[in-house]
């Protein structure tokens, strides 16, 4: 039976040779951590779907952090404080998941054309061309390709609030030019 | 794409990547590189006639406790680049550094107020004082900024608070030996204070200044043209 420090050497040493280009140990490394990562997220009351998304990420960061670890230090103590950075992240979003919801809510863009008293095409492209290039990119992916406002902000390298606050602002633009 | 799928992307798209150098060596290299900035502002700026220094014990005290400052804050900023941290909380001493100043300076304005009267409680006007520690932390801060960037800082709140004080105490340690006023409370309205502000503004924009990029969000599975994306949460 392995070890808690078995464990810790092996994946150090995984980490040593996926630092120098080794593929194969890297994948073995990456398979090895993704249940003591679901594991780690479902400990603390997160559910299975979300505990395998947060694993996923965790996967990334550790994949953008590997020059960061130190051979001589344990892995362990590295890996979770990257699992409890993306659980703290995931936290935070959550507590302002509510207002986000409440803010999609709000900025219906699919019922805008049919509110629009003349209901003109042309006219609401008028009004859609007036936006900032920004805007209307946010807007597009909100709600012409329905991502998430997430997904959004780490498509277009912004943080979430921005996001939020360029579509509502264009929101508001849109309103004011299609007076309704 | 599920776990096993990016599992396999993350193997196909490694790198060999140079493994970040140990916090001790990079943080003493900043050291010395924070000093020479100081000595060269000193030199454009001019220093102030040391024979005129009246407490001069008082002056060394507080010369001897930025040069603490600076370095613990550096020693914290650069430990704190890294996941898991030599020291758990590398900026507690920095606080404590920080809290002494404080003190040493109250201390030094009662009993200089004592001596010498009550019109020393009172600060001298030092506005270029203040504008210069906050012009001269610029280019410290965004040095720093960019090392610390080059690593994945797990606590960027404490990472930018370190980074700032760090800045904020070269400035000042610059502006020691050329401001000729020697009034304590200056030293606590115009030298503490502005640390104290650009601390209270690294605390409060460390996550939107040190947020990690946003994950390369594709991988070409070789031989293929399909692009895969990275996870999104659902």
């Amino acid at each position: 039976m392995p070890t808690e420090s078995d464990r810790d050497l092996r994946w150090s040493t995984y980490m040593r040779k996926a630092q120098g280009g080794d593929a194969s140990a890297y994948e073995e490394l990456l398979k090895d951590l993704v249940s003591p990562l679901t594991t780690y997220f479902g400990r603390r009351g997160i559910d299975p779907h979300h505990a395998e998304d947060l694993a996923q990420e965790t996967l990334l960061a550790v994949h953008r952090a590997r020059h960061t670890y130190l051979p001589e230090r344990p892995f362990s103590p590295w890996l979770f404080a990257i699992a409890r950075n993306k659980l703290f992240d995931f936290m935070r979003e959550r507590s302002g998941a509510r207002t986000a919801t409440v803010f999609e809510e709000d900025v219906d863009f699919e019922t805008l054309p049919a509110a629009t008293p003349i209901g003109s095409f042309s006219l609401l492209k008028s009004a859609v061309a007036t936006l900032s290039s920004k805007q209307r990119e946010v807007l597009g992916l909100l709600r012409l390709k329905g991502l998430s406002i997430r997904a959004v902000a780490e498509q277009l390298g912004i943080t979430e609030s921005d996001v939020k606050v360029t579509a509502h602002r264009a929101h508001r633009a849109l309103e004011e030019k299609l007076g309704t | 794409m599920n776990t096993a799928e990016l599992i396999a992307n993350l193997s196909t798209d490694l790198k060999p990547v140079r493994v970040a150098h140990r916090p001790l060596r990079t943080a003493l290299l900043t050291f010395v590189v924070y000093c020479a900035f100081a000595a060269t502002t000193l030199a454009v700026l001019g220093a102030r006639e040391m024979t005129t220094v009246r407490f001069p014990h008082f002056w060394l005290g507080e010369v001897a406790i930025l040069v603490v400052l600076l370095a613990t804050s550096i020693y914290s900023a650069i430990t704190l680049r890294y996941p898991a941290a030599e020291h758990s909380h590398p900026w507690r001493p920095v606080i404590a550094v920080l809290s002494a100043w404080g003190v040493y300076l109250l201390a030094g304005m009662i009993t200089i107020a004592t001596k010498h009267g009550i019109h020393e409680l009172i600060p001298v006007d030092g506005i270029s004082c203040a504008g210069s520690v906050f012009a001269l932390c610029l280019i410290p801060a965004a040095t720093l900024l960019v090392v610390i960037k080059r690593g994945y800082p797990t606590a960027p709140a404490w990472t930018t608070f370190s980074i700032m004080i760090a800045a904020g105490s070269v400035a000042v340690l610059g502006i020691e030996f050329h401001c000729t006023y020697e009034n304590a409370a200056h030293h606590l309205s115009y030298h503490l204070g502005p640390v104290l502000l650009l601390a209270a503004a690294g605390l409060a924009w460390g996550r939107r200044a040190l947020k990690h990029a946003p994950p390369k969000t594709s991988f070409t599975t070789p031989g293929s043209s399909d692009t895969l994306q990275a996870p999104t949460r659902s």
